[in-house]
């Protein structure tokens, strides 16, 4: 295992080094938004995507009834159907069928599920030729290598290299201009179309109800495909499956909107049972269509409830376009057939599955696929699923993990080594400010940034013994009394953030009540794979807020927002007892400038102190995409009188990650060197945001490049403000 | 009154959403000024070779008469034979589409795709009282009789790619040139 951590960490090497791969994805993970945007003008994505949800919803609940209907329906209308158990039986019915029909030339067009079985090799080995017929397969066909994208195979290649891969093929130099490569390929291609005796597809929908499968292309190949030779063999995934014409019309007008920011490609093709064929000669006779209906681990994947969600997939490539993982890496490394995050799920249940062991750790949790995945699939939820039963715990390195699994849930132990290790960071990091014993953010991890050291004197340790911060007079009503989860970074690291939160609570007539029994959230333990030690901390924080009779919890990392809200029910989703109280704590939870502006709101008084100061405000991924929130951090700060200044992509990721930056450095500093452009762009002299997280790497990356802007949480200008008015 | 804007309006978004997608949109104010716009069209792309599917529009048109005006050879048989070295092919549509800017068809007969997809030019003829207003529609009424055809097709543009470097070129596999003739009366154009 230790060999295949490394061969993943040499193949993002190479990846990175690869600086055609960057620039093209960077290139066009910019120019996809737009598009996109475009091609869904006038068209309601969430009305669409409800839509394709209930369509294929029903595929994955009754997969065999609609099977069923399939092979009977195609099968009245006159196609051929074989029910494929697995890759071999599917190969080896193609096979069979190329034999019989004496085939020797078979033309393809794009086809993941015919990668997936390895058809090619298949074919090839028996002595069948198989030339692919998209341009870029076939790019990938003629020089050997594995598509790096599910949508745009041949993205990594320069036109240079396309020129030369071509110039061998027809042993003539050819230029490389664009046009002229296009034109070079349809020329050799054309003969192939022309000689072929057998074409393979695969299919974007098919129906059950009628029999019919839905093709489509932008390049013409599968119109001429399903045209040209006597015989068309369709394979298809069993959840392509849709049960009425009717629902597949939604799937249809995603698909070209998501995949390539098209309102349609150039070529839809419908196809209900085989058509007739005309040989060169002038007969006319009827060709034969075979559609091989493909299971290979998708039966399993539909049993699966944690991850049949998956099923809905339409393979529109959405989530990788916009994953800053995958923009950084492609699919070389990122994916096996099915790439990104998704394609590490479905990798892990067609065929054998061992690959996507090791490509769930790259996924950052950072949630941006989901918000764009037409199918509504919750892809990094499932992956935290993944590592959770491949026990991904295992795949920390051993010290980390010990300290997670053993100390973090012991609280005492954890703090007294905590505070120890702020005693003795300095000899050992040479006046360099370094974490070293936070379990999120361990050792070495200078490259790229700065990080800042744990506090001389944590948040619980500053507060004394005081746990209640009573502002007004005693007998306040009970609702008044906020319990501060403050979580490892603030109570650790950030301090300060705690005490602007403890202040702004108390101006705004609070008593905040900090109950000393608060532990680590559980986040990095869960997220490391380590449920028994993620569920111990949910108890005692379940247990320390419970006691403490308070009306709301506010927490100022929206991680620890998360964690609380979210997952503490989950965890306990077997456990009617405490799924009770994590339910109880999950409605008191509020993140920090949503409960402020609600207070602001209530109190008549308006504090505008930031005379119109330029700040930029960055998404932290949690707030923003797990909690719906992003509208009130910046009302609070409007309120206060700032000026917001947009960065592009305020949302994308700052690559932190919690042990994520731990993990993969060499990944998670390319993305923060993206959202320092960003910012920089903005010429705004603060940067605000809601997650301590997001603070500590991008004052670190600013730091380490000198740059001189302030990062702040907004708790911290909130209290600046509020000060400012007395 | 309210169907005759209905119409114009669909026509509208038709023409602008083809032409986004690539296409050249013309239109014919009847069935004299269609014939007159095809040999227009034909003088412009001087094929040396077309090949046609006959019936419908094409009949009234009077095509054969127009490409011996231009010296062209028209084949409208044997065409799987004759449409690789043809340049231009020439069909019927069953249907537009506003929404996407597409032209649809029953092409369940194989010459209909053989003239639309070999050729480097596809000349389409569209009757604007076939154009839908949304794609939904297009695909519900290709299938309200008797289920879907066999072969149902939608063309949005010419073929195209973006496979090198991600810039658009046209012409892969199918026609580069997507022209399309939309003949109606003066009130639906
Ligand atoms: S959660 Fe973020 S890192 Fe993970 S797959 Fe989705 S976009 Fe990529
Ligand atoms: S998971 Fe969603 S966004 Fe990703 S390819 Fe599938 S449908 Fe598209």
């Amino acid at each position: 295992m230790a060999d295949k951590q490394s061969e993943l960490k040499q193949a993002i090497k190479r990846a990175l080094a690869n600086k055609n791969l960057g620039k093209a994805l960077g290139r066009f993970a910019d120019a996809y938004l737009p598009a996109r945007a475009k091609a869904w003008q006038g068209k309601d994505f969430f009305l669409v995507r409800e839509e394709i949800r209930r369509a294929k919803q029903k595929t994955v609940d009754c997969l065999e009834e609609l099977a069923e209907k399939f092979v009977a329906s195609a099968t009245s209308r006159g196609a051929h159907v074989f029910q494929a158990k697995d890759a071999l039986s599917a190969c080896q019915y193609i096979l069979n069928l190329a034999r019989d029909k004496g085939v020797d030339l078979v033309i393809k067009s794009k086809s993941m599920a015919s990668e997936e079985i390895h058809l090619n090799k298949y074919l090839e080995k028996a002595g069948i030729a198989v030339t692919e017929t998209d341009l870029g397969e076939w790019i990938i066909q003629l020089c050997g290598q594995r598509p790096s994208h599910m949508v745009m195979p041949a993205i990594h290649l320069t036109r240079q290299e396309v020129a030369e891969i071509f110039s061998r093929e027809v042993k003539e130099s050819l230029e490389s201009d664009i046009p002229r490569l296009v034109k070079v390929a349809r020329e050799q291609l054309r003969q192939k179309f022309l000689g072929a005796q057998m074409g393979v597809s695969g299919a974007n929908v098919a129906v059950a109800e009628t029999g019919t499968i839905f093709l489509m292309t932008n390049e013409g190949n599968a119109r001429l495909l399903t045209t040209l030779p006597p015989i068309h063999v369709a394979i298809v995934g069993l959840e392509k499956l849709v049960e009425r014409l009717p629902d597949a019309v939604p799937i249809l007008e995603a698909l070209p909107r998501c995949a390539t920011g098209q309102q349609l490609t150039s070529y839809l093709t419908m196809i209900t049972g085989p058509t007739k064929v005309e040989t060169p000669e002038g007969e006319t006779r009827l060709k034969e269509l075979h559609i091989v209906l493909l299971d290979n681990g998708r039966r399993k994947l539909a049993a699966d409830p944690e991850f049949n969600d998956s099923l809905r997939c339409i393979r529109c490539a959405s989530c990788l376009n916009v994953c800053p993982v995958f923009q950084l890496l492609g699919g070389h490394v990122f994916g096996h057939i099915y790439t990104g995050g998704i394609g590490t799920i479905l990798t892990a249940f067609f065929g054998s599955g061992q690959e996507a062991e090791d490509l769930q750790a790259l996924c950052l949790g950072c949630q941006r696929c989901k918000e764009y995945c037409p199918a509504g699939i919750d892809i990094p939820q499932m992956i935290l699923e993944l590592r959770k039963r491949y026990h991904g715990g295992r795949l920390l390195p051993p010290g980390q993990r010990i300290f997670m699994e053993k100390v973090m849930p012991n609280r005492k132990l954890f703090h007294i080594l905590l505070k120890t290790a702020s005693r003795v960071q300095k000899p050992f990091t040479g006046g360099q400010p370094l974490i070293r014993h936070l379990p999120l953010y361990l050792k070495g991890l200078t490259e790229g940034r700065s990080l800042p050291a744990l506090a001389q004197k944590s948040l619980r340790d500053s507060l004394g013994d005081a746990e209640e911060f009573c502002a007004g007079p005693a007998g306040q009503p009970v609702h008044h009394r906020v319990g501060f989860f403050a979580g490892c970074l603030v109570d650790f690291v950030y301090p300060e953030i705690g005490r602007a939160v403890l202040e702004t609570l108390v101006y705004l007539g609070c008593t905040p009540v900090f109950p000393p029994g608060q532990n680590c959230c559980g986040f990095p333990a869960e997220h490391a794979g380590l449920q028994e030690a993620a569920v111990e901390l949910a108890r005692q924080n379940i247990k320390a807020f419970a006691d403490a009779n308070v009306s709301f919890v506010v927490t100022a990392c929206p991680t620890c927002a998360v964690s609380l809200k979210k997952s503490y029910p989950k965890l306990f989703a077997d456990d009617l007892a405490w799924l009770q109280k994590a339910r109880e704590l999950a409605d008191k939870v509020v993140d920090y400038a949503s409960f402020i502006l609600r207070r602001l709101g209530e109190k008549d008084a308006q504090p505008a102190c930031l005379s119109g100061e330029p700040v930029t405000y960055h998404d932290s991924c949690h707030l923003k995409r797990s909690l719906g929130v992003f509208r009130e951090p910046r009302g609070l700060l409007q309120k206060l009188g700032a000026e917001i200044k947009e960065m592009t992509w305020p949302d994308r990721c700052c690559g932190f990650g919690g042990s994520y930056s731990i993990q993969f450095p060499e990944l998670s500093t390319p993305i923060l060197e993206q959202k320092i452009n960003d910012i920089m762009s903005t010429e705004a002299k603060t940067v605000v945001t809601d997650c301590p997280g997001c603070v500590l790497q991008i004052s670190g990356g600013l730091d380490y490049r000198n740059m001189p802007l302030r990062v702040k949480h907004t708790a911290q200008i909130v209290a600046e403000s509020l000060k400012c008015k007395k | 009154m309210a169907a005759v804007t209905d119409a114009k309006e669909n026509f509208a978004l038709f023409e602008l959403m083809a032409t986004a997608a690539g296409a050249e949109v013309y239109r014919a104010h009847g069935l004299a000024a269609a014939k007159d716009r095809l040999v227009t069209l034909l003088k412009l792309l001087r094929p040396g070779k077309i090949v046609a599917c006959e019936g419908g529009l094409l009949e009234k048109l009077a095509l054969p008469a127009a490409a011996e005006q231009i010296g062209a050879a028209l084949f409208t048989d044997r065409l799987r034979l004759h449409a690789p070295a043809a340049d231009l092919g020439v069909s019927e549509m069953d249907l537009g589409i506003a929404e996407t800017g597409s032209i649809a068809q029953d092409a369940t007969d194989v010459k209909k795709r053989l003239v639309s997809t070999l050729p480097p030019v596809h000349l389409a003829l569209l009757r604007a009282q076939a154009i839908v207003p949304t794609f939904r529609e297009a695909i519900l009424k290709a299938a309200e009789k008797n289920g879907p055809p066999p072969y149902w097709t939608v063309i949005t543009g010419p073929s195209r790619t973006a496979d090198i470097e991600r810039v658009l070129t046209v012409g892969v596999h199918g026609p580069y040139r997507l022209l399309i003739v939309v003949v109606g009366e003066e009130s639906e154009i």
